[in-house]
């Protein structure tokens, strides 16, 4: 029993177990005002594993996961501009979710089944971004509406019924706490999957796609699907951001925003969902007191990160810590050698 | 009629002077250099600086080019060379580059320059007045083509340049040195850049993100053209010019950039290698026939 | 009587304007365990590409078990039966021994006989001694024999292995030899490429001779052993 237990203690797992302490008793420790902007970051953190998902454990780098975010929260605002009532908002989220599912299935069907890899989806998932963005931002006449939504060009559309459950309204503590919910549940997604078929499956796209179509893997499909989850993944991000600020704006899906899951991800450790949490937290939290105090080095920041990780630790700054410590300490104290298998 | 003409003069030479850098880099490389923009910005941030400072324009020009292919240099020192055989880490990096130049020469420079203006003037076509230096930069983007042309096929180097495009194993087996030839382009590279940005300067604001709007169309541009620096850049110039201008007269600018990119995304997907790819695989049929 | 388990007909590989393969013919029977050798360049591994999948034929049709699987896609074709252990090997480097042989072994069989398979695969190769490395610490030879294990864990029919001893000095040949011809006792049809003749010889009941993208020659091995212009082809003078 004891063994079986001390095959849990990693440095990983003590993290993931201080963090969501940490998480869950935040808004006891916090004010309304600092937990409502916690939320805003645990979207942000949900885009950033869903660049995760597709990047670090698949190998498909995806520059198009803002722009599943801002489809997540311009479907859910234009709903919610056509059927008023808050009580259908629910059923927005969903749909939102499933036009960013759709929608990434459209654009990876195209690009796997067409057999472009690599440097190419980097591309063309530019492209579709800033296709995207440039046309959002062009929709300030009013013949630009779906509906009774008009689209709005650089303003986007505000004033967004936000999201509620029966009589409860997602804000403040309630977003918090719901946006919670789903990070955890997405986590342990993530922490099963790494030990499951899935997990290695899509290690083994990771690693050698050629060589997995010949182990019998349908590669193009697996990489359609996953791409497809993460793009709802990323639409339900955009749809707890939209609900958070009651409007979403072109911005929302621009390069820059685009970036944001980049540098969180390849700087916390695009293979570990655990590293990737950490490290946005930390980031977001830092960005946003720099901003604060009206420095403009934040984004001098962020290249910086992305440039020195890039060049010097491609595999994230946390993943990489979690590596030494595991070696250097935790498995020396508990008189283990390392044989780790699975995603790491 | 005229006025369709001097659209696509103008886009052509436009997509031309931006492009012919980052396709060079891209083609002996394959890299995609993201901070490609933000080198013509520095460009055009150099001439300036030095056409105040007094310096006369045309040689304002050349040494703002000179200048940005040395920083280039640096950056290929310090950067680029490591990441020679990781494509899309050298995307994730030039980005943070291109990030870095953005917002340092905002924090060093402000917001923007106090430009120059557009040179030489304007000339009279049915009514409407155009302006002479764009047209100048039309020819200038053509003598470009011819000189690359020239460096390409009849030098040395250009015959290294393009054994080592081909197939860069066995350029080194037959004693290239593959290395100095990836910096030496990625140099080059920047130096064009550098001269776009300057090139244009007189004819824009100067902020820190000009660079963006050569950003979008040089590196579609690229994509479509192909690896061939030479017949990649002239093809697909000529052919997005057409398309963009189109556009831009029919629908106007917006729908002038989403159109380009709506066409890199096609033709990345139905001619990975571009216009070059095609042009060579018709060249080998003709050859086995 | 024995039915074709594979059968190439008028099969043709062009790149370009190279002929790699041109207009090549070839019935191998369930159970057989054959040799495909030649000079470099002759073809030999295009010809395994082909029944694969990984390269599209230029002309000619691939039939497998009686099925025309000339338009099927890869891993369709792995799941009908066919495996293969290539040239380069196709072991995932950064992963462990038993990772990898998990991801060969994982869609064949259910997660809780997965071990278990995982170890009879290994010992059926004869590597069940060397642990649970890194692979990107494992010698070639030994990778190579981990890639045979992977090949088998989706229980083809047709094995491919191209140059199954490359770069193994004479015990690890002989080792290899081994498992080949174990794994044929199993009733496994193996087609393989090597250049290293006395192996061939050792474990080939009939091989085929490419040259410049043909059939040079067919037979049992000492047949081929006398002939003289397949002599003159390896020297380069035909």
């Amino acid at each position: 029993m004891m063994n079986k237990l001390k095959k849990w203690i990693t440095t990983e797992n003590i993290v993931a177990v201080a963090l969501f302490g940490y998480l869950f008793t935040y808004p006891m420790m916090n004010s309304a005002y600092r937990t409502m902007n916690m939320a805003n970051f645990l979207a942000s953190i949900i885009l950033a594993l869903s660049l995760a998902l597709v990047w670090g454990y698949t190998g498909i780098f995806s520059y198009a996961q803002a722009a599943f975010y801002g489809i997540g929260g311009y479907t859910y605002a234009i709903l919610c501009k056509n059927f008023a009532g808050p009580t259908l908002t629910p059923a927005f989220l969903l749909a939102a979710m499933a036009v960013g599912f759709l929608a990434a299935m459209i654009l990876s069907f195209f690009m796997f089944y067409g057999g472009i890899n690599d440097v190419f989806v980097a591309l063309i998932t530019m492209c579709v971004t800033l296709v995207l963005e440039t046309f959002l931002q062009q929709t300030a006449g009013p013949q630009w509406k779906i509906g009774k939504a008009a689209l709005g060009g650089f303003n986007g559309i505000n004033s967004i019924t936000k999201l509620t459950f029966g009589s409860t309204v997602m804000r403040d503590k309630n977003l918090y706490i719901f946006a919670l919910v789903l990070l955890t549940i997405i986590y342990l997604g993530f922490r099963y999957m790494e030990r499951s078929k899935l997990g290695y499956t899509l290690i083994s796209i990771r690693e050698n796609r050629e060589r997995s179509e010949l182990f019998g893997y349908n590669v193009a499909f697996i990489q359609m699907m996953i791409f497809s989850v993460a793009g709802a993944m990323a639409a339900l991000a955009g749809v707890i951001y939209t609900t958070w600020g009651g409007y979403i704006v072109p911005t929302a899906v621009g390069m820059t925003q685009a970036t944001i899951p980049v540098v969180l991800v390849a700087a916390g450790g695009k293979k570990n969902s655990t590293a990737v949490i950490l490290f946005s937290l930390f980031y977001l939290t830092l960005s946003q007191r720099l901003a604060a105090s009206g420095t403009q080095y934040s984004l001098i920041i962020l290249g910086a990160i992305l440039l020195l990780v890039v060049l010097f630790v491609p595999k994230g700054i946390i993943h990489s810590l979690f590596e030494i410590l595991d070696e250097k300490v935790v498995n020396p104290l508990l008189n283990r050698s390392e044989k780790k298998g699975g995603c790491k | 009629m005229f006025s369709y003409l001097y659209q696509f003069l103008d886009s052509f030479s436009f997509l031309v002077l931006a492009v012919s850098g980052l396709s060079i880099i891209f083609g002996m490389m394959g890299i995609i250099n993201l901070a490609h923009g933000e080198f013509i910005m520095l460009g055009a941030y150099a001439m300036t600086i030095m056409a105040k400072a007094s310096v006369p324009l045309p040689l304002a020009i050349i040494l703002a080019a000179l200048l940005v292919g040395l920083f280039g240099f640096v950056v290929d020192k310090l950067v680029v060379c490591r990441l020679y055989d990781r494509p899309v880490d050298s995307v994730v990096a030039t980005w943070g580059i291109s990030l870095l130049l953005r917002q340092g020469i905002l924090i060093l420079l402000g917001p923007s320059l106090p430009g120059l203006t557009t040179p030489m003037g304007t000339f009279m076509v049915g009514g409407t007045s155009y302006s002479i230096y764009r047209m100048v930069l039309a020819l200038i983007a053509v003598v470009l083509l011819v000189l690359m042309y020239w460096l390409f096929m009849h030098t040395r180097f250009g015959l290294h340049s393009r054994a080592t495009m081909q197939n860069s194993a066995t350029a080194q087996a037959m004693g290239v040195n593959t290395a100095q030839m990836y910096s030496l382009t990625f140099t080059i590279g920047s130096a064009l850049a550098g001269l776009c940005g300057a090139l244009y300067g007189p004819t824009m604001t100067i902020t820190p993100t000009m660079g963006q709007a050569f950003q979008n169309d040089s590196f579609v541009t690229v994509i479509v053209g192909g690896a061939n620096p030479l017949i990649g850049t002239a093809l697909s110039g000529t052919v997005l010019g057409v398309i963009q201008s189109v556009l831009n007269i029919t629908m106007g600018t917006f729908f002038g950039k989403m159109g380009l990119l709506i066409v890199a995304i096609i033709v990345i997907r139905v001619l990975p290698k571009g216009f070059s790819g095609l042009v060579e695989s018709y060249m080998m049929k003709r050859k086995n026939r | 009587m024995r039915t074709p388990i594979i059968d190439l007909q008028h099969v043709s590989k062009h790149f370009g304007g190279r002929k790699a393969v041109d207009d090549v013919s070839l019935t191998i029977e369930d159970g057989e365990l054959h040799g495909l050798i030649g000079p470099n360049g002759a073809g030999k591994t295009t010809i395994l590409k082909l029944i694969t999948g990984t390269y599209e034929l230029t002309a000619g049709s691939v039939h497998f078990d009686g099925k025309d699987i000339s338009k099927e896609k890869i891993w369709k074709r792995v799941r009908d039966g066919i495996s293969i252990k290539m040239q380069i090997p196709g072991v995932y480097h950064d992963l462990t021994l038993r990772d990898n042989m998990r991801i060969a072994a994982q869609r064949y069989v259910a997660p809780r006989h997965l071990n278990e398979e995982i170890d009879r695969l290994i010992e059926m190769v004869g590597i069940q001694n060397l642990g649970n490395p890194l692979v990107k610490n494992m010698p070639h030879g030994q990778q190579q024999w981990l890639e045979i294990a992977m090949s088998l864990a989706s229980k083809p029919r047709l094995l491919l292995l191209d140059e199954p001893a490359a770069g193994m000095g004479p015990e690890e040949t002989q080792f290899t030899a081994e498992i080949v011809k174990r794994i044929n006792a199993t009733g496994m049809t193996i087609i393989f490429i090597d250049h290293d003749m006395d192996f061939v010889e050792q474990i080939a009941k009939r091989v085929t001779v490419l040259h410049q993208g043909r059939i040079f020659a067919e037979g049992t091995m000492a047949e081929i052993r006398q002939n003289e212009e397949v002599a003159e082809i390896y020297l380069g003078k035909a």
